[in-house]
């Protein structure tokens, strides 16, 4: 299986900005993201909004998760996106405008990290209050009913204790729906080692994911 | 909670990258914070601002044409100024060749009229009026003034025609040239009372000054010199001995007298009785005999 070339799943990014998407977009279809980053670059303010629409969701989530801070993901929404209008100049339509928003918005958060020091060890506190406000230690017993919340909460917990690389590996794919290429272009890494860490931090997610699920669903769980 | 597996096989991880994964659907299940209006509005204006071209002040729309404005008023005076320059520096030599010329050619009635301005050194003396000479025919041999390209040019032209009609006359311009004889003899006797009145208003003028300010005896013989300096260019139409008499200064008014009476011995009477008139102008007190013979005849 090819899996450079394997597509995301397509969860929250809208992939309808891709370059290659948009030699088979249909009549009357939103522009592409390249068409509307060379508009706005001729002076089209509302090509950016467009732009800025279809992909501020997925990276605010991006960096909030990966920064495990509301106000460091602020900080660096608007330093990604200051550097992508800064950049209008020199854009050109050789790659993914996802991968290039999300290439700055990685060595953003790289910067960040530097700067605030070692990351792991900090979004532990988040977790600790999310899991607070939820209603019982129901994994303690096995006859307790697990709820959504519960389990929202473990895997909350299961993400931010992944290492900043894995992390930011799944975080990439969940969010742009890129294959491993991209996302390892992306990362300044090999296809393969992208691929190492995806596995790993599937592995420790699905770990926890396993604990809340019954026995039934056991086999389920994949 | 239980450690992680450490681990996935190959199998799990081609299912997940498929697609459709419990742990796809658990992520999206998770709460997730909006963007905040403020950044949103943040993001975009500064998108605006980028590309929206720089707006200047309000003076500075003035800047342009203001400047225009300047240049164009610059220009106009520089190109004014340059102009009357080059009049000046065209007219200038023209005048001057048309001085030597006239002082080469002259019987030409219109150049002696226009050349013989007397010039006064004393600041105050106002120049003779201007005579309305009598408009002659034009002569055949000088032509007419020529616009101020072409006197340079006919300047020669007329020169050696005006000499050819001065030094060596032929039969066919003696003819011709006789009625222009007459006329500048006309206009030179003019000239001449006219410049003899300005001197005579000068001299006394001068006279009255000078005994405004040394207020001295009149009837002593030292009388005070007359300050005004007569000295004006040389009517071309005047005889040399005529023009050495009116040119010459007297500071002695015995030597004045000698030249008087030299010149009714010369039988010019006019020249003396002018002189005379001068002499008594300038030196009002000085005592002449009555039987002197330098004095203008009674009639």
């Amino acid at each position: 299986m090819d899996l450079s070339s394997t597509p995301g799943p397509q969860p929250l990014a809208a992939a309808a900005g891709d370059v290659t998407g948009a030699a088979v977009s249909t009549i009357g279809a939103a522009p592409d993201d390249a068409t509307l980053m060379l508009r706005y670059r001729k002076g089209d303010v509302r090509a950016f909004e467009m732009l800025y629409e279809r992909h501020k969701g997925a990276l605010y989530r991006y960096l909030q998760r990966l920064c495990r801070s509301q106000e460091a993901a602020n900080d660096l929404f608007q330093e990604v996106w200051s550097k992508v209008i800064a950049s209008r100049e020199r854009y050109e339509v050789r790659a993914k405008f996802t991968t290039f928003l999300f290439h700055i918005a990685h060595n953003c958060a790289i910067d960040y990290f530097r700067r605030a020091g070692r990351p792991q060890e900090k979004g532990a506190q988040d977790v600790d209050a999310l899991a607070d406000e939820l209603p019982g230690p129901g994994h303690e017993s096995p006859d307790a009913a697990l709820s959504e919340a519960q389990l929202r909460a473990d895997f909350k917990r299961a993400l931010d204790e992944l290492p900043a690389e894995q992390r930011d590996v799944f975080l990439l794919y969940e969010e742009t729906g890129l294959g491993l290429e991209d996302i390892g272009r992306i990362t300044g890494v090999a296809m393969e080692t992208a691929k190492s860490r995806l596995r790993y931090a599937l592995g420790k997610l699905r770990g926890a994911l396993r604990q809340h699920q019954s026995p039934t669903l056991q086999s389920s769980v994949s | 909670m239980t450690e992680p597996t450490d681990k996935v096989d190959e199998q799990q991880l081609d299912e997940y990258l498929k697609g459709d994964s419990s742990v796809s659907r658990q992520y999206r299940q998770l709460p997730g914070a909006d963007v905040p209006p403020s950044l949103d509005r943040l993001v975009l204006r500064q998108a605006e601002d980028a590309v929206k071209p720089p707006s200047r002040p309000t003076w500075m729309r003035w800047t342009a044409p203001l400047a225009v404005a300047a240049s164009a008023v610059l220009v106009v005076s520089i190109v004014i100024e340059t102009g009357v320059q080059d009049e000046t520096i065209v007219s200038a030599p023209v005048m001057q060749e048309k001085r030597e010329a006239a002082a080469e050619a002259p019987t030409d009635p219109i150049e002696t009229k226009t050349i013989e301005e007397p010039a006064y050194a004393s600041a105050d003396v106002p120049p003779p009026p201007k005579l309305d000479a009598p408009a002659p025919p034009p002569p055949a041999a000088a032509p007419a003034p020529a616009p101020e390209q072409s006197a340079r040019a006919e300047q020669p032209v007329a020169h050696v025609a005006a000499e050819a009609l001065l030094r060596e006359p032929t039969p066919a311009a003696q003819a011709n040239s006789a009625a222009f004889v007459a006329n500048a003899e006309r206009q030179k006797q003019a000239l001449e009372e006219a410049v003899r009145e300005q001197e005579l208003s000068a001299t006394q003028r001068a006279m009255r000054g000078d005994q405004a300010d040394v207020a001295g005896p009149r009837d002593t013989v030292e009388t005070p010199q007359p300050k005004a300096v007569l000295s004006y260019s040389r009517p071309i139409s005047a005889s040399a001995d005529s023009m050495a008499t009116l040119q010459k200064t007297y500071t002695d008014p015995e030597a004045w007298l000698k030249d008087i009476r030299q010149l009714r011995k010369d039988n010019k009477q006019e020249e003396a009785d002018r002189q005379w008139r001068r002499f008594v102008a300038a030196f009002p007190n000085y005592e002449v005999a009555e039987t002197d013979a330098a004095r203008e005849a009674k009639k």
